[in-house]
């Protein structure tokens, strides 16, 4: 009986039924558009913010004092350490592997290059390299330069990082100092030992990386008779923004709190996950780009919930319009109703039950417009697929609810005060 | 009070405002099993006195008690409650759901009472000579029928007082006719009933004619 009322009022009223729900369709889409993307976009945003450079520096642990200069170790008073190579595919296996965006090994020092024997440093990295990682379903990863400075640029070629040619990149303000272009071959001399390397392209970086000259690592590991060895590791990771929890001193934390902070993507922890995988390393967060990274993350997350608001407030106002309109309409039906006997909450029974039918069709279609919303907001923002939680789904149709709730409160509210004493004197 | 009283009132009065004195000072008692017709010109307050009478409006001043209850102290859900459980309402427009057959409009007051019974609800309307038009929405009945469902609307319940608002004021003679004769049968069978009306021939009718004049019974008299 109950259903039969239902469905026979809901087709005399469909127009006013089809605009509710349409409002929440709306709003719906949007807000399932705008968590499908939410719960992506540390990952996609991590991605875009990565372009902006490294955000970890891995370096070798020292106890002496460093001594620095525009990005070269020149050694402490200690002994120089170094990290291994052959660990680096590490970096990919830690808790968090799938935020390490990119990574690239180097190692550098001071040569005399050229007829005039000038100093300049001498980098040997990795460009892009596919760097083999035992036991993961992806198998390799790319490492390199490239992974972490993705804005360099080079006029000529990059190096390859498989043939070992006895190549080189020069820094587009090296070059200008030592009159070079691509084809010249350029003599580097460090301790008494000398090569030659061909110079294949000219770099451009907007940074102290134009002074320098880059060639293959395994060259300057063979020319500092350090092989396996490097100095320095950049590392991008997308990390979520630091939060009051993850200032805590850590050695303060109960096994709980630490457990929570070391299975969040906290810069912090991504860097001490490094750091246990890397023999002999410190691994630092670069503090300003991580926080720019994780304020623009805020931001963004702050205006898509702005945008979620306005959303459900639109969507609720749209509903109650409708509501508003066949409740007028319904003015009468409601006063026999209650004259027939119908209590409060019999009155109000029949109207949740088309309240949360408006919600739960609403928040399905709408569901599934804004799972399609979703995808053209990641094709057109993040240039990739974005992957939807499968929270999605109930908190849609929840708030759907919610919306459909709060649009129908006022006109419910009327409803109910409606006398049949009065619609019901058909003079 | 006599445990025989269906309706007493006791200085009935309803004001709209400080000059509208629709109802002043009503002392009606009516019996079970009574047929009481109230009569008077348009805008003497019968509809008004109804509604009181119906547990739909509440009077300003004065006491009601139906079948031993003292309805005036008893909340709007209560009253629905009451209203559900006592008394049947005919109103002269039907007041019919218009997307309901006439099955489901029927229905409908079993939904609100308790349960539904689709039997139940076919004999009402069988019991009204409608047994054939169980599924036609109003819009496809003509005034006669409609108001028809509506008496057995109002009856499905066994309500043991039936409450009519000139319910024959939209029909021709031949359908006030079956109506009537729905009402002696309803009062045969012990329903006590008050019937608003303006037709005379209905006024003859009942147990006890009562006509209101400005808010007051002017005449109260046994029908011949
Ligand atoms: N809600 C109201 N507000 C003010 N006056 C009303 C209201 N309802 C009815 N009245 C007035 O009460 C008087 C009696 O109305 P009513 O009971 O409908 O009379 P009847 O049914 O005898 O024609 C009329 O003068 C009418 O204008
Ligand atoms: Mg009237």
């Amino acid at each position: 009986m109950y259903r039969r009322i239902i469905l026979k009022s809901f087709k005399i009223r469909r127009k006013q039924i089809a605009l509710a729900v349409i409002a929440v369709i709306m709003g719906a889409s949007l807000i399932s558009a705008l968590a499908g993307v939410y719960l992506n976009i540390e990952e996609k945003v991590g991605k875009e913010l990565s372009s902006y450079g490294a955000n970890i520096i891995v370096k070798p642990k020292d106890d002496g004092i460093q001594l620095e200069i525009g990005g070269v170790n020149y050694g402490s008073n200690k002994q120089q350490n170094y990290l291994r190579e052959d660990e680096l595919y590490k970096i990919k296996k830690i808790f968090w592997k799938y935020n390490i965006l990119g990574f690239s090994p180097s190692l550098n020092t001071v040569v005399k290059a050229g007829p005039k024997n000038e100093s300049i440093v001498l980098t040997g990295t990795w460009f892009e390299k596919e760097l083999e990682i035992p036991d993961e379903t992806f198998k390799t990863t790319k490492a390199g330069v490239k992974t972490v400075s993705s804005w360099w640029t080079v006029d000529g070629k990059w190096i390859n990082d498989e043939d070992n040619k006895p190549e080189a990149i020069l820094g587009a303000a090296a070059a200008k100092q030592l009159k070079n272009k691509v084809g010249d071959v350029i003599r580097i001399r460090y301790n008494g030992k000398s090569i030659d390397l061909k110079v294949v392209g000219i770099l451009h970086t907007g940074g102290e990386e134009e002074n320098q000259i880059f060639t293959n690592l395994s060259i300057v590991q063979d020319l500092m008779g350090l092989k396996g060895k490097i100095s320095e590791i950049k590392v991008s990771a997308a990390i979520t923004p630091e939060d009051e929890f993850a200032k805590r001193d850590i050695t303060k934390m109960t096994k709980e709190e630490y457990d929570r902070w070391y299975c969040t993507p906290y810069i912090s922890s991504i860097a001490l996950q490094i750091e246990e995988v890397i023999t002999g390393s410190d691994a630092q967060p670069i503090e300003q780009i991580a926080s720019a990274q994780g304020n623009f993350l805020k931001k963004i997350k702050l205006m898509m919930m702005l945008i979620t608001l306005v959303a459900v407030a639109a969507s609720a106002l749209g509903v109650m319009t409708a509501m508003t309109t066949s409740i007028l309409e319904r003015r009468k039906e409601i006063g026999i109703i209650k004259a027939i006997g119908a209590q409060t909450s019999q009155t109000l029974a029949l109207f949740m039950t088309e309240i949360s039918a408006i919600g739960i069709i609403g928040g399905v279609i709408g569901y599934g417009a804004g799972i399609g919303l979703a995808q053209l907001i990641g094709n057109a923002v993040f240039n990739s697929r974005i992957v939807v939680n499968v929270i999605v789904f109930p908190l849609t149709i929840i708030i759907a609810i919610g919306i459909t709730l709060i649009g129908c409160l006022i006109p419910i509210r009327n409803a109910l005060k409606i006398d049949p004493v009065i619609v019901l004197r058909g003079e | 009070m006599d445990k025989n009283d269906m309706i007493v009132t006791t200085n009935l009065s309803k004001s709209y405002d400080d000059k509208t004195h629709v109802l002043k000072d009503l002392n009606i008692v009516i019996r079970k099993g009574e047929w009481v017709n109230i009569m008077g010109p348009s805008g003497s307050g019968k509809t008004t006195l109804l509604n009181i009478l119906s547990c739909l409006d509440r009077p300003t001043n004065g006491s009601i008690i139906i079948n031993g209850t003292e309805v005036t102290k008893l909340s709007q859900n209560e009253m629905a409650k009451f209203r559900r459980e006592n008394i049947g309402l005919v109103f002269q427009q039907y007041h019919l759901i218009p997307y309901l057959t006439a099955l489901e409009n029927v229905m409908l007051a079993q939904h609100f009472h308790s349960m539904v019974d689709e039997e139940e609800a076919k004999k009402a309307l069988e019991l009204v000579g409608l047994g054939h038009r169980l599924e036609h929405i109003p819009a496809h009945l003509s005034g006669g029928e409609q108001q028809r469902v509506s008496i057995a609307r109002a009856l499905i319940n066994q309500p043991s007082l039936i409450l009519a608002d000139e319910p024959t004021g939209n029909l021709d003679r031949t359908n006030g006719k079956i109506i009537l004769d729905l009402f002696k049968k309803l009062h045969k069978n012990g329903h006590t009933i008050v019937i608003v009306t303006h037709d005379p021939e209905i006024g003859m009718m009942g147990d006890r004619l009562i006509k209101l004049m400005d808010g007051r019974t002017v005449d109260e008299r046994e029908s011949a």
